[in-house]
């Protein structure tokens, strides 16, 4: 009857976001700029870290740290991608798209609390991999709104002062940023084998940019040279190259989501399977042997 | 200087000491087994060496490119589960599946220039294809267990194919993890929702349901090897499967 509860539950919540999708359309995003993503993100997490410190034998907490809550959010969300992944459309901004991340990071964090609390030894594995996709989500899903990307194109003798986002609205730029020089390698044929701008920021900043090394604008703001242009093969000095400027307040916690989960996958694949996983294997191959299962 | 028209020579020749040593470890001839699929990989590996000093880039731009490096990690992934476990009859599915690819080499010919475009000059090239190619090995070698085990109605090759899943979850996620830092770099964002990452994560979340299954499902071992299988689905549409979806034409990863 409980398992029925908590299918009931999650069948609830999915239905809830498919009919917020049919009445409202998209998930008002726009509304989640910082510091408002920000305050909701702490508020959500000290909400449940109540729930869990005071109400943990309650039905809710219960149904979200249940296993069978594990496999259902690993099954939606994975639905969810194949949808994503099937279409040209964009769903991550869907309700139910939304939903399902944000289920999976509350069960997500539960677990990480229950395993981190003083009843159970510390499992540094564990805590790696669970905190580092917590991290790593999270700062996705809560700092998407933050993110932006601009381009703009630079010519020699014409600083780029404006630039245009990804619904073309064109903004003013927080840096005089001129291209100064263009250096390209070529293959025989023409084929651009690797390019490199030289740019000045602000008259008295001066660096080569190449694709693949972006240039540190400011905590937030990265410069890449995202691609040439105008370019026939020749070196007239005629050349225009495309920048882009990305702003990502949260890729610091991106970044340390990614480091941990690294480091997390590194025990995994030296230490192997591990709990109950191993030993039901074993288990299972000494009954199989124990059959007079033969040959392997 | 080594091209792909001498990839045939290379690739029959390996694939002939790759059947020799699965008929030398169905017959219980273990050293001979190793020895022949040893010498199939030394002699497939230069001629992946002698293709990418004479590519003078390394060979894991193109589809077959990367198709060499999967029949060539195949055939490491069922000597190492072949030298660890001694299932006699891995080395011939390895070797087959190994085959496979090798003639979609040698009979779908594509074109291979010898560019390679600046957003692929980057340090995490060659390890982000590498390790995304043996974890792909590994998993398949895994699938062909979870065949043997569906068809034979027996969890005896779970332990097995835990282990083979583990390290094959452990290299795929420092694959998809070194290419969202690769990505940062090169496009300005760690994760944006390209066919290709989507892929990747439904995979990738698939790896996650069989660890947990393993953990927490008890004796369900038909579920488990139903989720290795699709693991390995899931890498089949992640690597070329993404490349017949409409929503491919707007792919970064299309080179």
């Amino acid at each position: 009857m409980a398992e029925f509860g908590i299918y009931v539950f999650w069948a609830g919540y999915f239905l809830l976001s498919m009919v917020c999708q049919l009445v409202a359309g998209d998930f008002p995003h726009g509304f989640f700029v910082f510091p408002a993503n920000a305050a909701v993100m702490l508020l959500w997490m000290a909400v449940l870290w109540v729930l869990f410190r005071e109400k943990r034998n309650s039905w809710l907490v219960s149904t979200l740290l249940s296993r069978k809550s594990t496999f259902v959010l690993l099954g939606v969300f994975t639905a969810a991608c194949i949808i994503q992944g099937l279409s040209s459309e964009k769903y991550t901004v869907s309700w139910w798209f939304v939903a399902a991340v944000f289920g999976l990071l509350s069960h997500l964090y539960l677990v990480i609390l229950r395993g981190m609390s003083g009843k159970r030894p510390f499992r540094l594995r564990f805590f790696l991999n669970h905190a580092g996709v917590f991290l790593a989500i999270a700062a996705g899903f809560f700092g998407s709104q933050d993110t932006e990307e601009w381009r703009t194109v630079a010519s020699i003798g014409e600083p780029a002062r404006e630039a245009v986002d990804a619904d073309g609205r064109v903004i003013a730029l927080d840096y005089d940023i001129r291209l100064t020089g263009f250096y390209i390698d070529s293959y025989a044929g023409g084929v651009p084998r690797s390019y490199e701008a030289a740019i000045t920021v602000d008259e008295n900043k001066d660096f080569l940019l190449r694709v693949n090394h972006p240039h540190r604008l400011s905590w937030q703001d990265d410069l890449y040279l995202s691609g040439v242009g105008n370019f026939d093969g020749n070196v007239t000095g005629k050349e225009n190259c495309i920048l882009q400027i990305v702003r990502q307040p949260w890729k610091y916690v991106e970044f340390t989501g990614i480091l941990m989960l690294l480091s997390g996958c590194l025990l995994l694949f030296l230490q192997g399977p591990a709990g109950r996983s191993a030993e039901s294997g074993k288990a299972m191959h000494e009954r199989s042997a124990a059959a007079g299962s033969g040959r392997k | 200087m080594t091209g792909w028209e001498s990839f045939i020579y290379f690739a029959s020749a390996a694939l002939v000491l790759w059947l020799c040593g699965a008929l030398a470890a169905w017959k219980d001839r273990y050293r001979t087994a190793i020895a022949m699929t040893a010498g199939g990989l030394l002699v497939y590996a230069v001629f992946i060496v002698l293709f990418w000093a004479g590519l003078q880039r390394p060979p894991m731009r193109t589809l077959g490119e990367t198709r060499l490096w999967y029949s060539f990690f195949m055939a490491v992934s069922g000597l190492l589960v072949y030298a660890r476990w001694r299932y006699r009859w891995i080395l011939f599915y390895s070797a087959v599946l190994a085959a496979v690819f090798i003639s979609m080499n040698i009979f779908m010919p594509e074109i291979h220039d010898r560019t390679l475009m600046p957003a692929l000059q980057s340090s995490w090239f060659v390890p982000h294809v590498t390790v995304y190619m043996f974890s792909y090995s590994l998993v398949g070698c895994s699938a062909i267990l979870a065949v043997a085990g569906l068809a034979g109605n027996t969890g005896k090759y779970l332990e097995t194919t835990d282990r083979l899943m583990y390290i094959g979850t452990a290299f795929l996620t420092f694959g998809m993890l070194s290419g969202a830092i690769w990505a940062k770099s090169a496009w300005g964002l760690y994760w944006s929702w390209d066919p290709k990452e989507t892929w990747a994560a439904v995979t990738w979340f698939f790896c996650l349901a069989y660890i947990h299954l393993r953990l927490y499902g008890g004796s369900r071992y038909r579920m488990a090897y139903i989720l290795v299988l699709a693991v390995f689905a899931g890498l089949q549409m992640c690597w070329y499967g993404v490349n017949w979806l409409p929503s491919a034409q707007e792919s970064m990863h299309v080179y």
